[in-house]
C-alpha cells in the first residue's frame, strides 16, 4: 500500500528511503508545516505525519519539517521513518541538537550503537555550553578538517561508547547544581547502551525534575526500567506519559511489551489493539506498524485462543477488537 | 543494546557443546553456564568418549538420530584432522566391536558415517574364539578432560560466562535470564521433574598399558578396552538405578578379568586409577522446547537437551546444534526490548 519515495515523480533524490503514503488529502494544503506540527502536539500523529509529508514534499529543503516528522514518526512508533527523517533534516542542518539527540534514541532502539555514540558525539560537538569540552580534551576529533565531524571510528565499538560517556559526564561536572534535560536525556541513552539500566533510570529521573510534563521523558524512563527487568515501575511511568499524550503510541506499545513481561496477557493484547487502531483511525490500513503486529502475535501466543491468533496472521484488527472488547 | 540472557544449565559435554553452538551463533546473546560441577568432575570425564552408536533408540526417528551421530562425528572428525588435534583431546582410533551371536543387524544405521566400516575377517575373529561376528572401523575418540577444557576456551573466546553455582529449580532461573536451557543430565530428574532419568552406572579403570592401539568392544557393552592419549580405559559395568558413587573393588576384578580374557597383555598393565560415573539413563534423550511459567505469569521458554545415557559423546555436538535450532525459535517468540 505504500510506495517508494523516489517512485513518485515531484519528489527529489533526497527523499529516497522514505517510504510516503500514497495519497494524501493534505498534498496541497497551505501551512502544513504549522498546523502537522500543532497536531503532533495534540497527539494526533496520524494526521499530523500526513500534513508533515505534504509539508517536506512541497519544500524538500525545510529541515525543521524534517525534524518534526521524524520525531513524530518516533512517537508514531515507527523507527525507520523516524531515522530517514532526522537524517535528512541533519543532511540539512548538520548542527541542529534536538535532531542528534532524537536520532541517537532512535539509533539505540535499533541496536546501532556506534552510530548512536556518534551522533551524542555530535550533539556535544555542537553545542554551545559543551563544545569546548572537546578542544581542551585534545579530542582526536576536533580536527576541523574531518568534515564528517565525528570521532575517528574505533576498532571497537565500545571504547567509543566509553569515550562519550566520559564526555557527557564531564559536561554534567561542569556546572553540577543546574540539571541540563537534554544533557541527562543523553547520559540515560548511553547508559541504555551499556545496560546500566539503573544508572539510566536516575539520569531520566534527573531530566524530569526539570520537566516533568515532559511524556517522552516519562516513556523513555518506563523503557528504560523495563529493559531493566523493572517492568511493574515502568508500568507507572508509561501510565504517566500516556496521561500527558493519550494519543502517545510508542507508550502504548511499550506499555504492551510489559503487560506481557508481567504476564498479563489480555492486558497486552488490549494495548497492542489500542495501538494500532489509533496508528490506522482512517481510511486504511498501510500506516500500522508491523513490529505493534509482531508483538500482538506474542501476546495471542500466550493466550490459548488459535482462531485469534489466525485472525492476527491475517491482520483482522476488527475481528480482534470485539474479541478483546476494545473500544473503537 | 540488551542482550538476550541464554543460561545453559549444565557443563558436561553436552552442556558445554551446546553453550559453545550458541555462543557462536547468537552474537545478540550472552550466554552462561552454569553448573555445580565443571572438567575434571562431569560425568563426562568418566566416559571412554569413543563415538559410537548403538541399536537404534525407541521413539525418536532413526533419520533423526543418524543426524546428530553423523553431525557430532563430522565435527569431531574434523578436529581430529586439524592441527587442534592434541590440544583439544580428539583423536583417531580403529577397532573391533566383537558379538557372541551374529546381530540381526550387522550393518548399523552410523556404519556409512566412521572410517573403512567392514566385518571382521575370520583370521581377525580367530583372536576371539567365544565370538561369531565382528565389525571393524576406524572412528573418533574423544578425550572429555581434555575435550571439556579446549570447549570452555572455545566457549569463553565467543564472549561466554562460567558460573559455578547448584540450581535447585529452573523457575529460580527465569528471573536473571530470558532463555534457560537444560543440560543437566541426571539432574533433570529434580531440575525438570522427569521422574524418567535416571542413573546407569558405570564403573572403569585407567591403566597404563602403551602397547595397546586398537580398541575391543563385547557388543553387550560390559566389556571394552579403548586405548587412549595417556592411558587405556577399561570397562565397565551398566548398573541401571544404582546410585553408587565409590569405586567398587570386587568389580574393578571383574572388569579387569572379562577384560584380560579378551586381551591377555593386560595382565601385565599398570593400574592407575578407578572412577565411576552415573550415565543419565532415559528411554530415549528429550530435546525438546517448552515454556516455563513463572509465578507472576512471565513465560519463559526452556530447551531441554538432557538424558542422552550412554551415547552423550556420540550425539553431542548434533543434539547441540538441534538445541541451538530451538533457542533461535525462542528468541522470535520472546518480547521484543521496549523503546526509548
Amino acid at each position: 500500500m505504500e510506495a517508494e519515495g523516489q517512485n513518485l515523480p515531484n519528489i527529489s533524490p533526497h527523499e529516497k528511503g522514505y517510504y510516503f503514503h500514497t495519497e494524501n488529502p493534505y498534498k496541497d494544503w497551505p501551512n502544513a508545516f504549522e498546523e502537522g506540527q500543532q497536531k503532533s502536539r495534540e497527539g494526533d500523529l496520524l494526521n499530523a505525519v500526513l500534513l508533515l509529508e505534504a509539508a517536506v514534499l512541497q519544500d524538500p529543503q525545510d529541515s525543521e519539517a524534517w525534524l518534526v516528522l521524524g520525531t513524530t514518526q518516533a512517537e508514531n512508533e515507527n523507527e525507520q521513518a523516524a531515522i530517514v527523517s532526522l537524517q535528512r533534516c541533519l543532511e540539512l542542518n548538520p548542527n541542529n541538537l534536538q535532531a542528534l539527540m532524537a536520532l541517537a534514541v532512535s539509533l539505540t532502539n535499533i541496536g546501532m550503537q556506534q552510530s548512536a555514540c556518534e551522533a551524542l558525539h555530535s550533539w556535544i560537538q555542537h553545542n554551545p555550553c559543551y563544545k569546548h569540552l572537546l578542544k581542551t580534551n585534545n579530542q582526536l576529533s576536533s580536527s576541523p578538517t574531518n568534515q564528517q565531524r565525528m570521532p575517528h571510528t574505533s576498532a571497537q565499538g565500545s571504547s567509543l561508547l566509553v569515550e562519550v560517556k566520559e564526555l557527557f559526564l564531564e559536561a554534567a561536572q561542569l556546572n553540577p547544581d543546574v540539571i541540563d534535560p537534554d544533557l541527562q536525556t543523553g547520559l540515560g541513552v548511553l547508559f541504555n547502551l551499556s545496560s546500566e539500566f539503573n544508572k539510566a533510570v536516575e539520569a531520566f529521573n534527573a531530566a524530569l525534575s526539570v520537566r516533568p510534563e515532559d511524556y517522552l521523558l516519562w516513556n523513555r524512563l518506563g523503557a528504560t526500567l523495563a529493559n531493566g527487568d523493572r517492568s511493574e515501575e515502568a508500568v507507572e511511568a508509561y501510565t504517566k506519559a500516556l496521561e500527558l499524550q493519550p494519543g502517545f503510541i510508542r507508550s502504548r506499545y511499550n506499555l504492551g511489551i510489559s503487560c506481557i513481561n508481567l504476564g498479563a496477557h489480555r492486558e497486552a493484547v488490549s494495548n497492542f489493539l489500542t495501538a494500532l487502531n489509533q496508528q490506522r483511525r482512517s481510511r486504511s490500513h498501510q500506516v500500522m506498524s508491523s513490529n505493534i503486529w509482531a508483538a500482538l502475535r506474542i501476546a495471542l501466543s500466550m493466550i490459548d485462543r488459535p482462531e485469534l491468533f489466525q485472525a492476527a496472521n491475517i491482520g483482522d484488527l476488527d475481528l480482534l477488537m470485539k474479541a478483546f472488547n476494545v473500544d473503537i | 543494546m540488551q542482550h538476550t540472557r541464554v543460561v545453559v544449565v549444565g557443563a558436561g559435554v553436552v552442556g558445554l557443546s551446546t553453550a559453545v553452538c550458541i555462543a557462536e551463533a547468537l552474537p545478540s546473546c550472552s550466554v552462561t553456564v552454569l553448573a555445580d560441577r565443571f572438567t575434571p568432575d562431569t560425568t563426562s570425564d568418566v566416559a571412554a568418549g569413543i563415538v559410537m552408536g548403538g541399536a537404534p533408540i525407541p521413539d525418536i526417528p532413526l533419520q533423526q538420530q543418524h543426524r546428530w551421530f553423523k553431525d557430532t562425528f563430522d565435527h569431531l572428525l574434523e578436529i581430529a584432522r586439524s592441527q587442534q588435534a592434541s590440544e583439544a583431546g580428539v583423536l583417531l582410533s580403529s577397532g573391533w566391536q566383537i558379538f557372541r551371536e551374529v546381530p540381526s543387524e550387522r550393518r548399523p544405521f552410523w556404519a556409512d558415517d566412521v572410517l573403512g566400516f567392514r566385518f571382521m575377517t575370520d583370521a581377525e575373529l580367530k583372536g576371539f574364539p567365544q565370538y561369531k561376528f565382528g565389525q571393524a572401523f576406524t572412528t573418533v575418540k574423544c578425550e572429555c578432560p581434555i575435550y571439556l577444557p579446549w570447549l570452555e576456551k572455545r566457549f569463553k573466546r565467543a564472549r561466554g560466562l562460567l558460573k559455578k553455582g547448584r540450581v535447585s529449580d529452573l523457575q529460580e532461573l527465569c528471573h536473571n535470564y530470558d532463555i534457560v536451557v537444560n543440560c543437566s543430565g541426571l539432574g533433570a530428574r529434580v531440575l525438570a521433574g522427569d521422574s524418567g532419568v535416571h542413573p546407569v552406572r558405570g564403573q572403569i579403570l585407567r591403566v597404563h598399558a602403551p602397547w595397546l592401539k586398537h580398541f575391543i568392544r563385547d557388543s553387550d557393552g560390559h566389556t571394552y578396552i579403548y586405548p587412549g592419549r595417556d592411558s587405556v580405559t577399561v570397562g565397565g559395568t551398566r548398573q541401571v538405578g544404582d546410585w553408587r558413587l565409590a569405586a567398587d573393588k570386587g568389580e574393578s576384578e571383574a572388569i579387569l578379568e572379562r577384560c584380560c580374557r579378551l586381551e591377555p597383555s593386560l595382565r601385565e598393565a599398570v593400574r592407575l586409577g578407578e572412577l565411576v560415573g552415573l550415565r543419565p539413563g532415559r528411554a530415549s534423550p528429550c530435546l525438546k522446547k517448552m515454556l516455563l511459567e513463572t509465578p507472576a505469569g512471565r513465560r519463559v521458554p526452556v530447551v531441554h537437551n538432557y538424558g542422552h545415557a550412554g551415547w552423550g559423546v556420540s550425539f553431542s555436538w548434533g543434539m547441540a546444534l538441534e538445541a541451538l535450532k530451538l533457542v533461535r525459535e525462542s528468541l522470535i517468540e520472546l518480547p521484543p526490548p521496549s523503546r526509548l
